[in-house]
């Protein structure tokens, strides 16, 4: 067990793309906010989060993954809220017991996803994911949308009615916001966007983990039209509507970047070749905290099927002009 | 009635702590609704909708954790907001305050140094490593998780016999170690029947109906689903015959799996045959029944586990016949499937064991085509009852359907939903589940159950039809659910009630063939 005495000095095998810019500031870099037992949170000076996180969590783009002793869990290393976490070479410091040595650790960032299948293979393989999915769907947070992705995408109105006080409010949000990108309404793309930040259960709401993974998606599939309106309008209302990680997290996925096992689950659908079973990696994303995989799911598989509808309207045209308007308005 | 908000600065807890804490204020009387939400502004109108915003949440900030509560009285809030308070704070502290708790092997053993067993459950990715440091500090291990590679258990379990210890799982859920029950597990009369089990809900179904004949458990071993795969060999089920053996207290050795691999059922079966004490094996669906009454017996159903091994104690035999109420409940039910009626089986189990033997007796009944999400040859898998046309049983216990949540054993939404759905759908007439009694399960399951089977009756009256729903209530006096209560709420939501899965499964059959001469008891 480390002590105050005898710094402990642990491996970092992979950190995400959130960590470089903050390597390059001076020492002091923040302080912990959260322990838990296989991560810890630090607020930077800029507002931040990072995550120091057991490598076997994955990656992501606020995570620093670090090799955890086999006898060690995060919160029996004596970190506490207040500790701090500083910046000496390749090392960071947490407090004066813990050393994170970054030499060996590599920059994860997504991997493309390559060349891609048909938009009608695309389809079927989202619509039989959500099949697959439906009876093992939580009645939590934003979790029954899932099988109502392609019904809001498409604005069908026949889709069965929300299941939680949560849906309740996010499902007729959703669907404004889709009216809003599809109709090139950079106002109610905002409105309804800021109806969804910050709202529901969770250290990540789950409105958020449902935006962060609507535009991851959009995103993959489109990655030229990033910088639509509803990336702009997220980046803007975020700092002051919803928790500090759920709006760094917000940050990286309005630029495209979300958790390791959500670009997996994504090249599994977009992808050509032979891809992985869609429904494993799915669960595997679902399993991530207590509703925030499956919300992260619901807002995927709508920005999957939203992606379609508007290469179905206009060869994708519509997606690109969504950020050409929402930029010019401001 | 007002409500009541707690607002923690700057605070950050697991997703699952503020649920469970949730779960917890609600549970206490007069505490009608309880939350804990991130002070968003988009929370906070959330809240404002639900009637639980205060004033001290609403001037929350993104960053606060607000608890939020609604009494019946303004006493009975300040209790809860209280409790909220602490049990924030005794999570918060845990492991550092004066009620030490460990959270590392080591500080366990430090803090009981004469300890000889660890019951591991933590995620499958940092199970195997928890066992391997438990062996190597020489503890028997028992390991609930699941998730666990083979490699890993073959490796685990080769560690553990050459160093004389006992890995019981990985995916163990039960056991009865010196009376002490383990995972989940039933209140028995420690006995003269000594078992090993690569199935956790089989050996609860077999010490029940031993214990409902007056027949006490010495030991029960769980073992792991996949002891009895050829790869694993059946390591851990040799090492409890023999450990059994030497048990003074053990009379009888009662041995429970679904069927083995080909391998390790011939060697397993020969070491039978050198067995120093009377023994039962139950393969599950095995060819050739049961046999008996020479030193080792083979059963194919827990049913005739039970009764076989009650035979080699001489003692009472197996109660399992069905009891004329039940038996006048199940010609009234008969009656009313007939015609038109729909007369398919939707089984929803929460017992892998349990659902696997109804199969095996379903299958062979009703001679007509059978789905399920369990693996068996010759039944088209399915992941789900919905859309699917014919008979379905369903493990509700199986990967897919806990992702995120707890063990259909404790947790009954999802079963109560899908009786529900069930019941609308106008080809089904026949229910069949599973109510699982002992430590570690619901608390009172039948309060959950109850009211879903009612509605679900109630689903189908309404659209002109019959619906039959049959229940195996798997429990013992002893267990602190009451079983009485538990069987007495069941009857009253309409559901046909009996404590053999055999039995349940047989009137299912019975009920959907229109045919009662399939149940023993009622064939004259």
């Amino acid at each position: 067990m480390p002590t105050m005495n005898r710094p402990h000095v642990f491996r970092v095998t992979a950190f995400g793309a959130g960590l470089p810019g903050a390597r390059d500031r001076a020492a002091d870099w923040g302080s912990v906010t959260a322990v838990f037992r296989h991560s810890c949170h630090v607020l930077g000076t800029d507002g931040r989060v990072t995550c120091i996180v057991d490598r076997r969590l994955g990656k992501g783009p606020v995570n620093v993954c670090v090799d955890i002793p086999e006898d060690v869990a995060v919160e029996d290393l004596g970190i506490e809220a207040g500790t701090p976490l500083r910046r000496s070479g390749d090392d960071l410091h947490l407090g004066d017991g813990i050393v994170l040595d970054l030499s060996g650790g590599e920059l994860w960032t997504p991997p493309p996803i390559g060349p891609r299948t048909c938009t009608t293979e695309v389809r079927r393989r989202a619509r039989t994911l959500s099949a697959a999915l439906g009876p093992s769907i939580p009645g939590e947070g934003l979790a029954p949308m899932v099988p109502l992705a392609e019904h809001v995408a498409r604005g069908w109105t026949a889709a069965p009615g929300p299941a939680t006080p949560v849906t309740a409010l996010a499902l007729p949000r959703a669907r404004d916001l889709v009216r809003g990108l599809v109709s090139i309404d950079a106002r109610l793309v905002e409105t309804s966007a800021a109806g969804l930040i910050g709202l529901g259960p969770g250290l990540t709401p789950s409105g958020d983990d449902f935006l962060a993974g609507l535009m991851v998606a959009m995103s993959a599939d489109r990655p030229e039209a990033a910088g639509c309106a509803l990336r702009d309008s997220v980046l803007r209302l975020a700092p002051d509507r919803t928790t500090a990680l759920s709006a760094t997290l917000l940050a990286h996925a309005a630029d495209g970047t979300g958790s390791e096992s959500m670009h997996r689950l994504l090249a599994a659908l977009l992808g050509t070749g032979d891809q992985p079973d869609p429904e494993g990696l799915a669960r595997l994303m679902a399993d991530g905290g207590h509703t925030s995989g499956w919300d992260a799911l619901a807002g995927l598989l709508l920005g999957i099927h939203l992606a379609l509808r508007l290469r179905d309207a206009d060869g994708g045209r519509l997606l690109e002009c969504v950020g050409t308007r929402a930029g010019g308005g401001r | 009635m007002t409500a009541t908000n707690l607002v923690l600065k700057n605070t950050y807890r697991d997703s699952v702590v503020l649920m469970r804490i949730s779960r917890e204020l609600e549970a206490m009387e007069g505490i009608r609704q309880a939350t804990a939400l991130m002070g968003t502004p988009n929370n906070k109108r959330l809240l404002e909708e639900a009637g639980l915003l205060a004033t001290p949440g609403e001037t929350a900030t993104p960053n606060d954790l607000v608890l939020a509560l609604q009494a019946s009285s303004p006493g009975l809030e300040a209790a809860a907001a209280e409790r909220a308070r602490h049990l924030l704070e005794s999570r918060a502290s845990a492991g550092t305050g004066s009620g030490y708790r460990p959270r590392s092997l080591d500080g366990a053993l430090e803090a009981l140094p004469g300890a000889n067993l660890a019951l591991i459950s933590v995620p499958g990715e940092y199970a195997a490593r928890e066992a391997r440091r438990a062996l190597d500090r020489g503890l028997h291990v028992l390991l609930f998780s699941d998730n666990v590679s083979i490699d890993d258990e073959v490796d685990l379990k080769r560690r553990a016999v050459e160093s004389g210890l006992f890995m019981l799982g990985p995916d163990c859920g039960t056991a009865i170690i010196n009376n002490v029950p383990l995972g989940f597990a039933n209140a028995v009369p420690r006995g003269r029947v000594g078992l090993v089990a690569a199935s956790g809900t089989g050996l609860q179904q077999v010490v029940c109906l031993l214990a409902a004949a007056g027949e006490g458990v010495s030991q029960a071993l769980g073992v792991g689903g996949r002891d009895l795969d050829d790869r694993v060999g059946g390591a851990m089920m040799l090492e409890g015959l023999s450990a059994l053996e030497v048990d003074p207290q053990t009379e009888v050795i009662v041995l429970i799996s679904k069927p083995p691999g080909p391998s390790t059922e011939k060697r397993l079966l020969a070491r039978l045959e050198t067995a120093s004490k009377p023994c039962v094996a139950c393969f599950l669906g095995v060819e050739g029944g049961e046999t008996g009454p020479g030193p080792v017996s083979v059963a194919s159903t827990l049913d005739g586990a039970a009764g076989l091994v009650l035979g080699k104690l001489g003692g009472r035999p197996l109660s399992s016949r069905i009891e004329p109420r039940v038996q006048d409940r199940v010609r009234a039910l008969a009656g009313r499937l007939g015609g038109e009626n729909g007369r398919t089986i939707r089984g929803l189990y929460s017992g892998g064991t349990l659902c696997y033997e109804a199969l095996l007796i379903v299958r062979g009944l009703i001679q007509e085509p059978i789905a399920s999400n369990l693996k068996l040859e010759g039944v088209p898998t399915v992941g789900s009852p919905s859309g699917v046309s014919g008979h379905v049983l369903i493990d509700l216990g199986d990967d897919r359907f806990t992702v995120g949540r707890p063990h259909p054993m404790i947790d009954l939404r999802q079963r109560c939903a899908m009786l529900t759905t069930e019941a609308a759908n106008p080809e089904v007439g026949v229910l069949l589940l599973d109510v699982v009694l002992g430590y570690g399960a619901h608390a009172d399951p039948a309060s959950e159950l109850a009211p879903a089977i009612e509605e679900a009756i109630r689903v189908a009256s309404e659209a002109g039809r019959a619906l039959a729903c049959v229940a195996v209530l798997c429990g013992t006096d002893g267990d602190p659910q009451d079983l009485g209560k538990q069987r007495a709420t069941l009857e009253a939501a309409g559901a046909v009630v009996v404590s053999s899965n055999t039995q349940a499964a047989t009137i299912a059959s019975a009920l959907s063939r229109g045919d009662l001469g399939l149940i023993p008891e009622m064939s004259s």
